[in-house]
């Protein structure tokens, strides 16, 4: 896993606003226009998160039954 | 022992496997002090996985030899056996945790904690081995299980010692926190994968998928479950013990200048109620939270390619496959006419949650 192309991402995923609703729109295209080279794995793991949901909203889906 | 070639309900596979770890105890040890303490390993597993069972429907040194016993196409008489050598496994390295935790379970209770050692290590360095030494499977497979327990083993106390190291630390390190938690988690879900696979005559590099996948499983699972507590338990016992979990130690990596100020206010928040509260909201907006979950999604990703390497297949995949997916498709049981496994009386099975129950009953 590289963790420095994950934190660049959430690195603009907390600052931009814009690139918020690019990612929650088109989240794969939205990071292909960032240059970020992601594996075959994280653009997997990119495409299963529902960027749609608010970080509270995917904490709590994350620990639905808990 | 007689196993029905139907597939099992978790209730009674849990009776199998306790029965199998008691039969050990009996088989091995003579009526005395020792075999009463050891005894407490078995009631130990009984009372976590009895609350898994009745709360979300699986337990991983459970469910994994079964299933993967089943998608591997391995003999389904031994998943018990490979079960109860799971449970020893399990029972022995939370007993280690739980010591350094400071945690005391029922079942230890007035039990010195030297005493406690003396159990922990046993179910590790004895009752696992004897049980898979006792295998019908050829010397080679036996050899080849015994080796992987002493690799699997020494992992996990990696792990486990990066996790006491960790404890407190001021710039703690993403990838040594997922280190921790792959020692800690990952290797012992792996363990019980590749048991299974290897007691199935899989050949090396399908033994080296299912570990795979238990490793990925375990590390998301633990993942997951750490975001959970720090998320929603009203009292985070990570944050007042100082742990530093992956959400922490994205934000530390990330705060800059704020990173003093954060370090003090972690300090605070292992007595301080208020201070936990500006912890989960600091790491909220900073995006710490999300990065952790995108992690734990990268290996439920990986777990996923590993089946596919793996050629897992049913029954047992499609069980196997649910432990990866949204905590809303997570239901474990085999039987769905099993009370245990109904959608109306276990919503939303989840492995995190699955783990937070292990920690909960700690209490």
């Amino acid at each position: 896993m590289n963790h420095e192309t994950l934190g660049k991402l959430m690195d603009r995923w907390s600052s931009d606003a814009v690139f918020r609703a690019a990612v929650r729109s088109d989240p794969l295209g939205a990071i292909a226009n960032t240059g970020l080279q992601l594996s075959d794995e994280e653009m997997a793991a990119v495409q299963a998160v529902d960027w749609t949901l608010s970080d509270q909203e995917l904490a709590a889906r994350t620990s639905h039954a808990a | 022992m007689d196993v029905p070639s139907s597939p099992l309900t978790l209730e009674a596979r849990l009776s199998l496997v306790l029965a199998a770890m008691q039969a050990t105890l009996d088989a091995n040890l003579s009526v005395g002090p020792y075999r009463e303490l050891s005894a407490r390993l078995v009631t130990g597993v009984a009372r976590q996985a009895g609350s898994a069972a009745e709360r979300l429907g699986w337990m991983p040194f459970i469910n994994l030899p079964f299933d993967v016993t089943a998608a591997a196409g391995g003999n389904p008489a031994l998943a018990v056996p490979l079960s109860a050598a799971s449970a020893f496994v399990f029972s022995g390295l939370d007993v280690i945790d739980d010591i350094a935790d400071g945690d005391c379970q029922p079942q230890w209770e007035g039990v010195p904690q030297a005493q406690q050692t003396l159990a922990g290590i046993s179910a590790m360095v004895s009752f696992p081995q004897l049980l898979i030494a006792s295998l019908p499977l050829p010397p080679a497979q036996i050899a080849a299980m015994l080796a992987l327990l002493a690799r699997r083993m020494l992992q996990a106390g990696a792990g486990q010692q990066l996790d006491l190291a960790l404890v407190g630390a001021e710039q703690p390190d993403p990838d040594t926190v997922v280190a921790s938690v792959a020692g800690k988690s990952g290797e012992q879900l792996a363990l019980y994968c590749e048991w299974a696979a290897l007691a199935a005559g899989a050949g090396t590099e399908t033994v080296a998928a299912w570990g795979d996948y238990g490793r990925a499983l375990g590390i998301a699972a633990q993942i997951q479950s750490d975001m959970s507590e720090l998320c929603h338990d009203a009292w985070c016992r990570d944050l007042a013990s100082g742990n530093r979990t992956l959400p922490i130690a994205y934000h530390l990596q990330k705060a800059g200048p704020a990173r003093i100020g954060f370090l003090a206010l972690l300090a605070q928040a292992r007595t301080d109620l208020e201070a936990q509260r500006v912890v989960r909201r600091t790491l909220f907006d900073s995006g710490a939270i999300r990065m952790a979950a995108l992690v734990a999604q990268l290996y439920v990703e990986r777990g996923r390619r590993a089946l596919q390497r793996a050629g897992a297949r049913e029954p047992g995949l499609s069980r196997l496959t649910a432990l990866l997916d949204g905590p809303d498709k997570k239901r474990m049981d085999p039987t769905p006419s099993n009370s245990l496994a109904t959608p109306a009386a276990t919503p939303g099975l989840t492995v995190e949650a699955a783990f937070n129950l292990q920690e909960r009953t700690k209490a």
